[in-house]
């Protein structure tokens, strides 16, 4: 095992290694971001509060990649304790075909932002179907499982392994999760006759794109009708409050989970302090990142001076819950560009600049909605911004079928 | 200016669980430091959070035990603070949505009146580590022990209803009984399962304002809670007279020195809704199944005592007491045993001498069938009360049943008429002065011829029947 590479927290040497036991993730070579434990190897979190963290145990989602024959191959540098994406390495490592598979949790739409940036496909679940246990999170309400591979049809292989009840993590749902095909582009029910998707673009949303963004999405709606998919606007005039709705209760999770890395047990403990309050303040100081730090100094305004404003927040979700159920009464998927051509989540230098970055990605972190970035058809002249699908809670299904039937070049 | 206090509780009691409230560790007491730790319990990044059905069973019992209703829908909130006993900088506690809501508890007041204290809410919470404080050398030091960490516990927050520090006091009791009949918990706050804050503020007398208030923790007896907020209100009243501002603060009390002093606060925020563990539901028919456990309660036990076997009202609220002294008497009562004799007992001999062999009724080898078997011996007078007495001695330490024993030490009490007729006689014969005062109208000789009497015969005569055979002889 090789140590503090430049895109790896950690690899492993496959020849050095014990080959996975036979499954249907023996041709996956996975990188997982640095807050998805394996046992007895380092996971930092991307935070010097953790630099000396050697988890006893594998995470869920790991144990089942493992049992499933894959071959873990590394663990990827991150962004501190999964906040934005400044410091992850998932791309390149894609990119330099260290890995085809990727799995880490995401927030706020880290992991389909990494996957539009590396060329693949990114996916993240309906909430409450792939375990949390083991993971070093911060947005308990938000934070899911995600997974960057080559194929909708890969994506879906690793779902197979990785979702489904977990008999420790009693947060999960239980009844009615989806089926994912063990392997193969489509489900068994995949292409039955059925009434025909309708895909719904918000005017609002696109709206607040810039020209070129806007170009480039109006082509891939028209290149989506050209495949005989209806595609209509549909308008919700409260969008804006995914990102505000976010960012309230999201720093408010964040200083709260935060205390539990403290840096006091993992990380580096200050020293010459006068007693333990010192040495606690001390050692939070020196243990956080300045961006992380922003973060949950937002959070702690909202949860200690402005805690009206974090209720509220916690209102106009469920109220964005209800409108976006009534959307989708009318339509099966909301279609948008996942990037931002004027914003570059890798060179976020303020909580701004993520949630600039990363707005697209918000509202099915704040909702629990699978989405997918399908790479590809929505480019720029510079960039590809990822083409964003998201589903209802729990048609994940529906969408992987979507995406391999329609969404691919075959 | 004439004020009245007004006093609210929050006391935190420690189910008697197998285990923790998230996890498989023992929830019981060692000395071993970090001995019932698992990576859940000391907070480890990731660890898994398992609600334990034992502890919300019992939770929901002990609210129902306090009259509360149980919410259909309850949950977990991150409530942070940060202090060394909690190094996760939150506990794992339901503030939005609690267990349940309402209850009461009734008590008597100072005069005997009776008095609804009622309670704002129930709600699950986990224990935080323990502190321990030691020097190493001449430097201080502060060792954590997470045995504790994680234990179950439930939070009673009462109504500010409570006026005085019998009242507190009074409440305090009354919910340690019902919540031991539930057999949820011990309560004990001497052993700190049961531990009591008290919110306490003046008002004048008859206002329905609230002024500040100021808590007051460290109290670990009941006793010491009355003493505690009478301190206090002694205190508050001095400042208000002297016109001094009361200010918001939480103050410790010191069991040695009978005073507050002011502590330094820990740093607490609001609490955050925390999905990981899930929402508990309570529908009709589970709550209707913890109802049908709940045992006969405390107030509801005394007044049938009282109506069924004829116990007066100090004896029935005796027996009534604890839910284990009850299920003791009630046994002794069901085996045609003298229930008012079965009472004063129970109160007078056996609890004293289960206290002195520092026993439990309920693990003691004198059960309540054999004690049938003494206590028949005692109604039929086939031995008298010293006989018992020793008899009852006797059965700590024999497995045989009570006849057995009186025949074996020769404890029958002597009830033949010819026999007893015999020693009296005796006696009178022997004491000549006694029967010329007999003679004279002195009744205090009939006394001393029944104690030689009594004495002569080994203590084993009756002396109801001497009395009645002396009484018939003709000393004119």
């Amino acid at each position: 095992m090789n140590e503090n590479t430049n895109n790896l927290l950690w690899q492993l040497n496959p020849a050095a290694c014990e080959p996975p036991p036979q499954g249907i993730l023996n041709d996956f070579r996975v990188v997982l971001r640095g807050n998805l434990p394996v046992a007895g190897k380092p996971s930092n979190a991307g935070s010097k509060a953790l630099e000396n963290f050697m988890p006893i145990e594998d995470a869920a989602v790991v144990k089942r990649l493992k049992n499933h024959g894959a071959w873990l191959a590394g663990m990827s540098q991150m962004s501190e304790l999964g906040f934005g994406i400044t410091k992850d390495t998932a791309h390149r490592l894609i990119g330099e075909k260290q890995c085809n598979a990727f799995l880490g949790t995401e927030s706020a739409g880290e992991i389909r932002y990494l996957a539009a940036m590396a060329g693949a496909w990114g996916y993240k679940p309906s909430s409450g179907i792939c375990s949390n246990l083991g993971a070093v999170t911060l947005l308990p309400s938000m934070e899911c499982i995600g997974v960057i591979a080559e194929t909708p049809a890969a994506v879906a292989s690793i779902l197979f392994a990785v979702s489904g009840k977990e008999d420790r993590d009693f947060s999960m749902l239980w009844d009615n999760l989806p089926v994912f095909p063990a392997k193969g582009d489509k489900s068994p029910d995949s292409g039955t006759a059925g009434p025909p998707i309708k895909v719904g673009v918000i005017a609002e949303q696109i709206a607040g794109l810039d020209e070129a963004d806007k170009n480039a999405f109006e082509k891939t709606v028209s290149g989506l009708v050209q495949k005989g998919i209806p595609v209509t606007e549909v308008s919700f005039p409260d969008y804006d409050l995914f990102r505000t709705v976010h960012q309230v209760i999201g720093s408010v999770e964040a200083s709260s989970s935060a205390g539990k890395y403290d840096g006091v047990r993992y990380g580096h403990r200050a020293s010459n302090t006068d007693n333990w309050n010192d040495m606690y303040l001390k050692t939070r100081q020196a243990s956080f990142g300045t961006l992380i730090k922003a973060y949950l100094f937002q959070g702690a305004f909202f949860q200690f001076e402005n805690y009206p404003a974090f209720e509220q927040a916690a209102r106009l979700r469920n109220l964005l819950f209800q409108k976006t159920g009534a959307l989708f009464e009318d339509i099966d998927f909301i279609a948008s560009p996942l990037r931002i051509s004027g914003f570059d989540a890798t060179r976020a230098q303020s909580v701004d600049d993520v949630y600039d970055a990363l707005v697209h990605a918000l509202p099915a972190n704040v909702l629990g909605l699978p989405a997918l970035c399908a790479p590809g058809m929505t480019r720029t002249d510079d960039r590809d911004l990822g083409l964003q699908i998201m589903a209802p809670h729990l048609a994940d299904e529906k969408l992987l079928n979507f995406a391999a039937q329609y969404l691919t070049a075959s | 200016m004439p004020y009245e206090a007004v006093i609210g509780l929050e006391i935190h009691v420690q189910l008697n669980c197998p285990t923790k409230l998230f996890c498989d560790c023992a929830n019981t007491a060692t000395e071993k430091a970090n001995t019932h730790v698992c990576p859940t319990c000391i907070w480890l990044p990731g660890a898994p959070v398992q609600l334990s059905e034992d502890a919300l069973e019992k939770a929901a019992l002990t609210c129902l035990a306090l009259n509360g209703e149980l919410s259909a829908r309850s949950a977990f909130d991150q409530k942070v603070y940060y202090y060394p006993d909690l190094p996760k900088g939150y506990q794992l506690s339901q503030h939005h949505l609690p267990l349940a809501t309402g209850g009461w508890v009734d008590i008597s007041d100072e005069n005997g009146k009776p008095r609804r204290l009622r309670i704002h809410h129930v709600h699950m919470e986990e224990d935080v580590a323990k502190l321990v404080h030691e020097t190493d050398g001449r430097k201080r030091i502060s060792l954590v022990d997470f045995n504790r960490a994680g234990a179950p516990l439930v939070e009673i927050v009462t109504e500010p209803d409570i006026r005085t520090p019998h009242e507190a006091m009074a409440f305090l009791r009354a919910l340690r009984t019902r919540i031991r009949y539930a057999k949820t918990a011990e309560c004990s706050m001497e052993s700190g399962t049961m531990r009591c804050d008290a919110n306490i503020s003046l008002r004048p007398a008859g206002s329905d304002a609230f002024f500040t208030k100021v808590e007051v923790k460290n109290m670990n007896s009941v006793k010491a809670v009355g003493n505690a907020i009478a301190y206090e209100i002694e205190r508050q009243e001095k400042m208000i007279n002297e016109g001094q501002p009361v200010v918001m603060h939480t103050r410790l009390w010191d069991p040695d020195k009978n005073v507050t002093t002011p502590m330094r606060a820990k740093f607490a925020g609001p609490c955050i809704p925390d999905p990981s563990v899930p929402e508990i539901h309570m529908d009709t028919a589970r709550v209707d199944a913890l109802k049908q456990r709940l045992p006969e309660m405390p107030a509801e036990k005394q007044a049938r005592f009282a109506s069924q076997y004829g116990l007066t009202g100090d004896e029935a609220a005796l027996m009534s007491t604890e839910r284990d002294i009850a299920d003791y008497f009630e046994a002794l009562a069901r085996n045609s045993v003298n229930a008012r004799m079965a009472a004063q007992w129970i109160s007078g001999r056996l609890l004293p001498a289960l206290k002195d062999q520092n026993a439990e009724i309920t693990d003691t080898v004198l059960s309540a069938d054999r004690a049938a078997g003494l206590l028949s011996l005692l109604e039929n007078e086939s031995v008298n009360a010293k006989q018992a007495k020793e008899l009852m001695a006797l059965m700590f330490t024999s497995p045989k049943s009570a006849p057995e024993i009186a025949d074996e030490k020769g404890f029958r009490q002597i009830t033949d008429i010819d026999e007893l007729s015999a020693i009296l006689d005796a006696v009178l014969e022997e004491n000549p002065d006694a029967v010329a005062n007999l003679r004279a109208g002195k009744k205090q000789a009939a006394g001393f011829i029944i104690g030689q009497t009594m004495q002569k015969s080994g203590g084993r005569a009756n002396p109801k029947m001497l009395s009645e055979i002396l009484g018939r002889k003709n000393f004119s």
